[in-house]
């Protein structure tokens, strides 16, 4: 199959059940809460160095948000409920908390949910007073900035982490120009995050190393300055290789982010695109890149 | 959707005569309108649906023409102001009276939503516990508060009173919100123990009185009893997320200039726990 003469792997990119949440933060202005949207999805790439998955999924005006002010949503993905919880509580009491004139909110209307605010709450040290509006619980915590407002509970549900698309290039920098458009597609996509910088993987791994101490290591096969020393997957005229992963909360967002962004990146100077997996036997999703392109998922 | 419309009769049991001119209302007990109980009657069951006037017992029949269906939406017109007990306890369904209701309506209300377009009574949703109750005109003492002896009075639900209230509002206010738009009378949120309770009118004396927690909103400045702490003037943020939640979900018109500017924050009382708030607006 070909995207505007561009070659798509006829192969599939492997992924992982996650639970995922989405926290609204808002500030007096978007200055702040663009700082603490960024240092409480920052150092939130992979689950496995980072303990969790985050990115800003959309940036949202005034009108946008309960107390009226500028913000940003940012989804959260772990595997396990538990450690959502104990990451959200850490991330938004560290990152956000102490952002200036900052307020934090659930996003995600769920039958399930995890408690955040109300345990942030005893930092207010008895002095922490409760809002119960509409069957939503806030917590007004008294801080030296003045008062940090945060919802009790955030909805959490079963999404997806780990989608992926793999884009080859003939050079640098034309791959990179291939993967930003990407990113720039697939984040128009609600409900799905790119949670590496820039949205985009530049050293993306495999999961075994030579080395007996790590569990991963960088992806051999795609690395185009050992490709002759290697079983390499490049072609001769590969350049640079940059990989997109995906976290969404739910199949059908993943889905449509890489279809979005496989046709974003399908321009001249890209040799393929494709998607990584480990033979389909770990993830429990697999994102078939045809499918994905013919529509049958949009169903 | 299906409703049931009830008019109260000019003339009905409840009318005390002398020479054929009205001259008194003996009080009707009327906790029988309610959407839970009428919607799974039939017409003729409703009919002959109970009301206690005094000593005697009428029927709904001799007091109402009745039309439409039994529904979980009721609408009365006609001045009810001797009915108690309109919507006591209701769980679901609406009311809307096109006139005055007596005391006690929703008192101790769990669910759905009453309006009455006119004045009601005393201990308007005393003691409830969920729903939502909009008067268009006045309210009478105890809105939301204890019945005497009870520990909690209001927990949960809101009232939107678009008038004035009488003494003693959400005295004992456990949870929940209290909307009056306009002027309040004294001892507002005594003893109150949480919630909130938002007065854009004046206020009388001694508000917040032995209140424990809560918040209270005036827009209009007090004389504060002495065992309040002055803290600070500032826009609190949680205003805005209250404001936007009462507009959204209720429709209640907030005042533009309460959303801007700041307010005076005061802490007590402290004679108790002294977790209490009242935050007044300061005028420019």
């Amino acid at each position: 199959m070909q995207v505007k003469g561009i070659n798509i792997a006829d192969t599939f990119a492997e992924a992982f059940s996650m639970y995922g949440t989405r926290v609204i933060v808002t500030a007096e202005n978007d200055k702040w809460a663009k700082t603490a949207a960024r240092e409480a999805s920052g150092f939130a790439t992979s689950i496995i160095e980072c303990g969790i998955e985050a990115g800003i999924e959309k940036k949202l005006s005034p009108e946008e948000t309960i107390d009226g002010r500028p913000g940003y949503s940012i989804l959260f993905f772990t595997m396990k409920k538990d450690s959502l919880k104990k990451e959200l509580r850490k991330r938004v009491g560290q990152t956000i908390m102490t952002a200036a004139t900052t307020a934090c909110f659930n996003g995600l209307q769920s039958e399930e949910k995890i408690k955040v605010g109300g345990d942030i709450r005893y930092f207010g040290d008895g002095f922490q007073i409760s809002k119960l509006y509409a069957d939503r619980r806030f917590w007004r915590i008294p801080i030296m900035g003045g008062e940090f407002l945060i919802e009790e509970s955030f909805g959490i549900q079963k999404g997806i982490g780990g989608g992926n698309i793999i884009i080859i290039g003939e050079d640098q920098k034309t791959a990179l120009q291939a993967a930003e458009n990407a990113v720039e597609k697939m984040r128009e996509v609600k409900g799905v995050v790119m949670p590496f910088p820039g949205g985009i993987v530049s050293s993306g791994s495999k999961i075994e190393s030579k080395y007996s101490f790590l569990n991963a290591s960088t992806n051999t096969a795609f690395c185009p300055t050992i490709k002759g020393q290697t079983e390499s997957k490049l072609k001769n005229n590969a350049g640079a290789v940059y990989e997109i992963v995906i976290d969404g909360l739910s199949t059908e967002a993943v889905a449509q982010a890489m279809k979005r962004g496989i046709k974003a990146a399908a321009v001249p100077g890209i040799i393929e695109i494709t998607a990584g997996n480990y033979g389909g036997d770990l993830g429990t999703e697999n994102f078939y890149l045809h499918e994905i392109l013919r529509g049958d998922l949009d169903e | 959707m299906s409703k049931l419309r009830l008019k109260l009769k000019e003339d009905n049991p409840a009318l005390i005569k002398r020479d054929n001119e009205v001259i008194g209302k003996v009080p009707v007990e009327a906790e029988n309108i309610n959407p839970d109980l009428i919607k799974d009657l039939n017409l003729e069951d409703l009919k002959n649906l109970e009301l206690l006037v005094g000593k005697k017992t009428y029927k709904f029949k001799d007091f109402f023409e009745i039309a439409g269906e039994p529904a979980p939406e009721i609408e009365i017109y006609g001045d009810l102001s001797n009915f108690k007990y309109i919507g006591a306890a209701m769980t679901s369904g609406k009311i809307i009276v096109d006139g005055n209701t007596g005391m006690h309506t929703a008192s101790e209300m769990k669910g759905g939503k009453i309006e009455i377009r006119g004045n009601t009574g005393d201990w308007l949703g005393a003691e409830m516990t969920g729903g939502f109750i909009k008067i268009y005109g006045d309210a009478g003492h105890y809105v939301g508060a204890a019945f005497r002896g009870d520990k909690l009075g209001m927990n949960r639900g809101l009232i939107y009173i678009k008038g004035n209230a009488g003494n003693f509002t959400a005295n004992k206010m456990r949870r929940g919100e209290i909307i009056i738009n306009g002027n309040c009378g004294d001892l507002l949120a005594a003893q109150m123990i949480a919630g909130s309770v938002y007065v854009f009118g004046k206020c009388g004396s001694r508000v917040g009185a032995g209140m424990k927690r809560g918040t209270i909103i005036l827009s209009d400045d007090i004389k504060l009893l002495p065992t309040f702490n002055y803290n600070i003037s500032y826009n609190p943020n949680f205003l805005n997320t209250a404001y936007n939640h009462l507009e959204d979900d209720y429709s209640i018109k907030i005042p533009d200039y309460l959303k801007s500017g700041n307010y005076a924050r005061y802490t007590g009382d402290n004679t108790e726990l002294g977790k209490g708030e009242i935050l007044i607006w300061e005028k420019e």
